[in-house]
């Protein structure tokens, strides 16, 4: 294909995003066939794209000799568009139901069809300064779907995500730059920019930490999380699919950029950067496991899951070499798959029963089976019991740091562990107070409440059943994630 | 025939829902097909225990699974088909009045069974371990199957044990994995014995102790067992008991086989856990009062002598066949004991509802089928001759005496005794049982409760087969029929066949006999001489998991850790807060420095020259002009007025000429000047 159709999802996006706006639709079919025909159009477009896949890349616009903004596919590109694309239909259509009857419907979705185009964008980057600039407006188009309830607290919830955002991204633009300038325009290329360059050493290390803490907003890293579990204030099909897998993936994919395609992981392995870097990974992930298990709420309980998730990913990640990338790339694939799962299966007790919190929970599991049971398949992923997804991803990961050699990669491993444990203790108390209620306090759960509807069973199921199928045969995703950290791809 | 394995493994995988969707429509058809189902299974896995393949699949997973069903792993996925088969038989009856969920528990009764197999099969560690977990947590719903607050608590304890060990035995295979790149039984075994020092094996080694350990109830993490089995359904509890705890077992044999054969502190290490475990759990055995308990610590004390059959193959190396071989007996035979022992005691409470000894003394009078399932139990297990405990005890006797031969320690004959203690012990408490079901006066409960059928042919079935088995397993030649070549799995090379009926072997029999009636006078007779209750003797502060586990994970480590977790929540809490502060601070200091370099500079460089002598009357100019104004205006004062204004002019002057402006203003007219110059006359 032509690359100049990598442009395609991005403006479809956008258009689609404006026409939604301008011209309202009156009824609710109509509005929700729209909706479902734009993203699953914008879906298949970037999914075409991936299966033909342009090689050159597609320059848009250039303000000098190195900087430009610049269009790429390539294999990392192609795993975080692919994974977008593919969730976004599903959550939308679990938007719908989720979504009846609630105010500011019309900003709140041309936001959210915008933030996919821009999403798309930034899994296309072609260099630094473009996947910078899709990530700027990640934040602000995101910004106003925080802040969707307009009551006090997501306003509140809203500023912290603007202030960390944007003071984040001041600090990652100082690596953009820096690997824009030494490292001719930075445009992604496996292995680096910097082998070679005139840089000083130490100070590019410097630079590395300042954008990798910048970076680590979205990735939610310690002490940069604060506006993670904040944010689940948003409706459920946002933290579902944005801070649980657009997002806060944005983020980890733009540092598995700047770390493997704009550094160098050869550069920075074995350096004062990598250990500091590697150490906050290390702690984010019992720290975060340690905050879900104090948390009462049940979707901040799921937040904090997810700062401990990423910075398994990060673990993974900055250990800097392939094993810890692909054991990188598939955490992210299947931690995407069984979050948003889980998120939804949050969403739709609340949005069944009124409830958010977890002592609220008794009983719920015998009048709402099916979405309990499918949170326990989440819970069971989440955890990593063998035969579901999310136990290869961190024997992946697991491996990865033994084979580090480090004494950090030990400890990460040990981290993981103990992570997992605290892990088990958050997740399970969900289907064992949901399905096997104390006495006495199962009449809690009124009669009349039920499982949803289709609309939100039917991503739910087939979230489960994919977790299921990937823990059991794994062999596609470990072999492309083995294929894009060797730079094969 | 080599889809005979996965076809084992996986069909009561594929069996289990469709029990569920059968169940929805009719009960009793539901228990048939579950019976039917593990009917097949045994039939299976007769087939895979004489065909003896291996199978693997390597894409599944990330680690590949393999199968291999010779020798010991066939034979036991025989007794697990069996034990199923015979539970199910019972459960039909036994479930049949008000129990809730029988759906739910037919499903993981099933789901388990798959996974059960799947572990015995295993060839390498990795499989062994996905099915390791998959039946830590399908058990979990037997356990919690009565939703009981007991049961509740016994759950989460069970849940919670089997959590943390999956999770430190996974780091231990990763561990494993990373130094040797195989985790295959054979290769292990291959690799390990080229090693001299094991001690840098012994970290991975320990972690996968730990994790099958907590899993077989050795000491210290046996806390789970005695409440778990208890509370779950009699006919789980069979399984729990009889099934479960061999799996870890399992385990703990195939990384003492594969890694430490002949390692001498590993196996002495492993012989103090086993000596340890089998003390304590005959001691709680004979100090309980309710009938499950006591099987339940009687069955953390079979696991103890199991494990001293494992660790002394392991410490005597290439002559540790006779330990060997009495390991992998005793486990066969404790399975069939506690099948048929928990089955009984399922009779029991289906029939009354109660399981302390005070309420079901009694209850067996008249009911020879009982009395023979309790009394064949509790042969076998006291080590009888004739019993298939005997042999296994006699086996592992032996081995300890060997392996005190070869030490020559004072410690391995103190041991020695602990196992002759222990065995007396075991005697004792099974008397306990028997003599209360069927000696005693009946008890109010049994009085009101005698019915004329007390259980239905199917349930009779079972247990009468399963006891009958438990002499039948006494026999010498039966035992060389059915282990052939099971010990190789457990370090051995050849079944012995050591003299049983010797006077030595005879003699331990005799010693636990007359140690048997010391306990029971002590711990049975002399508690309950005067009121004829039993009584529970075990102090309730001597409990470790109330004591010491919950405690420390419930209290200290959450709130120690939570204290910390707060506090380093707060940096970045208090950051968001202190930023504008520190940002507005920073901002206000450096819009300030011009100002305050101003006004430094208007008090040192650009200061005001002193002032001169004042001007009273102002100057001649200003005076004779104010004359001619006051002369021409008529008016007075003019005069000052002038001089006043004159000197203000002066002053401002004379300001203007001393400042830096005036000097950059007279310097650049100087250069325009000069530029002017130039270009007029250059």
């Amino acid at each position: 294909m032509n690359s100049a159709f990598l442009l395609a999802p991005i403006l479809m996006a956008l258009c689609f995003a404006a026409i939604w706006y301008l011209l309202p639709m009156r009824t609710r079919r109509r509005k929700n066939l729209f909706l479902f025909f734009a993203t699953l159009l914008v879906s298949l477009m970037t999914w075409a794209l991936i299966l033909w896949r342009p090689r050159e890349s597609f320059e848009i616009y250039r303000f000098s000799e190195k900087l430009s903004i610049t269009l790429k596919l390539d294999g990392l590109g192609m795993f975080f568009a692919g994974l977008t694309s593919f969730l976004w239909p599903f959550a939308t259509l679990y938007a719908f139901e989720y979504m009846q009857g609630a105010k500011h419907n019309r900003m709140f979705f041309t936001f959210y069809l915008m933030t996919f185009g821009v999403t798309e964008g930034i899994a296309f980057a072609g260099n630094m300064l473009s996947a910078f600039v899709f990530y700027e407006m990640l934040t602000l188009t995101t910004l106003p779907l925080v802040l969707s309830r307009f009551n006090e607290d997501s306003q509140y919830a809203a500023r912290r995500y603007a202030v960390y955002c944007l003071g984040g991204s001041a600090f990652a633009f100082i690596g953009v730059v820096f690997l824009s300038y030494y490292g001719g325009g930075a445009p992604f290329v496996p292995g680096g920019v910097l082998a070679g360059s005139a840089a000083d050493k130490n100070m590019m290390l410097l630079v590395f930490l300042i954008s990798f803490f910048g970076f680590g907003v979205k990735a939610a890293v310690f002490p940069l999380h604060g506006w993670l579990p904040l944010a689940s204030v948003a409706p459920t099909p946002v933290t579902a699919l944005l801070h649980a897998v657009a997002v806060v993936k944005a983020g980890v994919f733009v540092l598995m950029r700047t770390v493997y395609y704009g550094f160098g992981a050869e550069y920075l392995r074995g350096t004062y950067a990598q250990k500091i870097a590697l150490g906050i990974a290390i702690f984010t992930t019992v720290f975060g496991a340690a905050m879900a298990l104090k948390e009462r709420h049940f979707k901040r309980r799921l937040a904090y899951s997810t700062v401990s998730n990423l910075s398994y990913i990060l673990f993974g990640v900055m250990l800097c070499t392939e094993a810890g990338l692909s054991a990188g790339i598939t955490h992210t694939v299947f931690h995407a798959l069984i979050k948003i799962g889980a998120f939804m299966c949050a969403g739709a007790f609340m949005h069944q029963t009124g409830r958010e919190y977890l002592f609220e929970l008794d009983g719920a599991g015998k009048r709402m089976p099916w979405i309990f049971s499918f949170f326990t398949v989440f819970s069971l992923a989440l955890v990593g019991i063998p035969l579901f997804n999310g136990f290869i991803s961190k024997y992946q990961l697991v491996m990865a740091g033994f084979q580090d050699g480090t004494v950090l990669g030990t400890v990460g491993v040990f981290a993981l562990i103990a992570a997992a444990f605290l892990c088990a203790v958050y997740m399970f108390t969900v289907p064992i107070r949901a399905f096997f209620p104390q006495a006495g306090r199962d009449k809690f759960i009124g009669s009349n409440v039920t499982d949803p509807g289709w609309r939100m069973l039917l991503p739910i199921g087939l979230f489960a059943l994919l977790v299921i199928a990937f823990g059991v045969y794994p062999e596609p995703v470990l072999s492309l994630a083995r294929a894009i950290a060797a730079g094969s791809l | 025939m080599n889809a005979m394995i996965p076809l084992l493994v996986f069909f009561p995988f594929l069996a289990a829902p469709l029990s569920y969707l059968i169940g929805k429509r009719s009960r009793d058809s539901r228990n048939f097909f579950v019976i039917a189902v593990s009917a097949v299974a045994l039939a299976f896995a007769l087939a895979v225990w004489h065909l003896e393949s291996g199978e693997s699949f390597e894409t599944v997973l990330a680690g590949g699974l393999s199968f291999r069903a010779d020798g010991f792993r066939g034979l036991y996925s025989v007794v697990i088909a069996l034990m199923w088969f015979m539970t199910s038989l019972l459960s039909r009856e036994y479930f049949s009045e008000h129990y809730r969920n029988r759906n739910r528990y037919y499903f993981f009764l099933l789901l388990t069974l798959g996974a059960s197999f799947g572990v015995f099969l295993s060839a390498d560690f990795f499989t062994a371990f996905v099915f390791f977990e998959i039946l830590s947590f399908t058990s979990f719903v037997w356990v919690i199957q009565d939703e009981t607050p007991g049961a509740d608590r016994a759950a989460k304890t069970y849940l919670a044990v089997a959590v943390i060990g999956g999770l430190v035995l996974f780091m231990g295979l990763a561990l494993l994995y990373h130094r040797f790149g195989t985790l295959d039984f054979g290769e292990l075994r291959k690799l390990a014995l080229t090693m001299t020092d094991k001690s840098e094996l012994y970290p991975a080694g320990l972690m996968i102790l730990f994790g099958f350990g907590a899993k077989a109830g050795l000491f210290p993490l046996h806390v789970w067992l005695p409440k778990a089995h208890p509370v779950a359904p009699a006919p789980a509890s069979a399984l729990l008991s009889g099934a479960l705890t061999k799996i870890g077992i399992y385990g703990v044999t195939a990384v003492t086989v594969s890694l430490f054969m002949g390692d001498r502190k590993w196996g002495s290490m492993l012989f103090c856990v086993a000596l340890i475990t089998l003390f304590l759990g005959a001691l709680m055995a004979i100090c309980s009062n309710n009938l499950k308990k006591i099987l339940a610590c009687s069955s953390m004390s079979q696991i103890g002598f199991v494990t001293v059959g494992i660790a002394l193959s392991a410490a005597l190396g290439a002559e540790g066949d006779l330990a060997a071989a009495g390991a992998v007996w005793h486990m066969l035979n404790h399975s069939i004991l506690k099948l048929t022992l928990f089955m009984a005691a399922g009779v029991v409470y289906m029939n009354l509802h109660a399981l302390s000894l005070n309420d079901v003394r009694g209850f067996g009078r008249k009911k020879p089928l009982l009395a023979m399932a309790f009394a064949f139990g509790g042969l076998g297990l006291g080590g009888i001759p004739l019993w298939n405990g005997y042999l296994s005890k006699t086996m592992l006797h032996e081995a300890i005496t060997e392996f005190a031969s070869v030490t020559g320690s004072f410690w391995v004959h103190a041991a020695e005794w602990i196992f002759m203690l222990t065995g007396g012990l075991t005697l004792a408490y099974m008397t306990k049982i028997f003599v209360c079901l069927f000696f005693e006066e009946p008890s109010e409960l049994v009085r009101k409760a005698e019915k004329r059928k007390y259980m239905n042919f199917l349930s009779s079935l079972a247990i009468a087969v399963s006891a009958i088995l438990i002499p039948v397993m006494g026999i010498p030649a039966v035992m060389r029929y059915f282990m052939r070549n099971a010990i190789i799995f457990a370090g051995g090379s050849r079944t012995p066949s050591p003299a049983f009926f010797s006077w030595e072997a005879l003699s331990g029999a005799l010693i636990t006999l007359i140690v048997a009636s010391a306990a029971y006078a002590l711990f049975v007779w002399l508690p309950r001489r005067k009121t004829g209750e039993y009584r529970d003797l075990w102090p309730k502060r001597l409990d470790l998991e109330n004591e010491v586990y919950r405690p420390l994970l419930l209290t200290i480590l959450p709130k120690a850790g939570g204290l910390l977790a707060r506090a380093l929540a707060l940096i970045p809490e208090k950051l968001f807060d202190a930023l504008p502060l520190i940002f507005g601070a920073a901002a206000r200091v450096t819009s300030e420095i011009p100002d305050r370099l101003f006004l430094f500079t208007r008090k040192t460089a650009l200061r005001e020259a002193p002032a001169r002598t004042a001007f009273h009357r102002g100057t001649a100019l200003s005076e004779t002009a104010g004359k001619v104004a006051e002369k021409v205006t008529h008016r007075k004062g003019l005069v000052t007025a002038f001089g006043r204004v004159g000197m203000r002019l002066r002053e401002e002057f004379s300001e203007v000429s001393s400042s830096f402006s005036f000097a950059l203003l007279l310097a650049a007219l100087g250069l325009t000047a000069m530029l002017v110059g130039l270009l007029l006359f250059g």
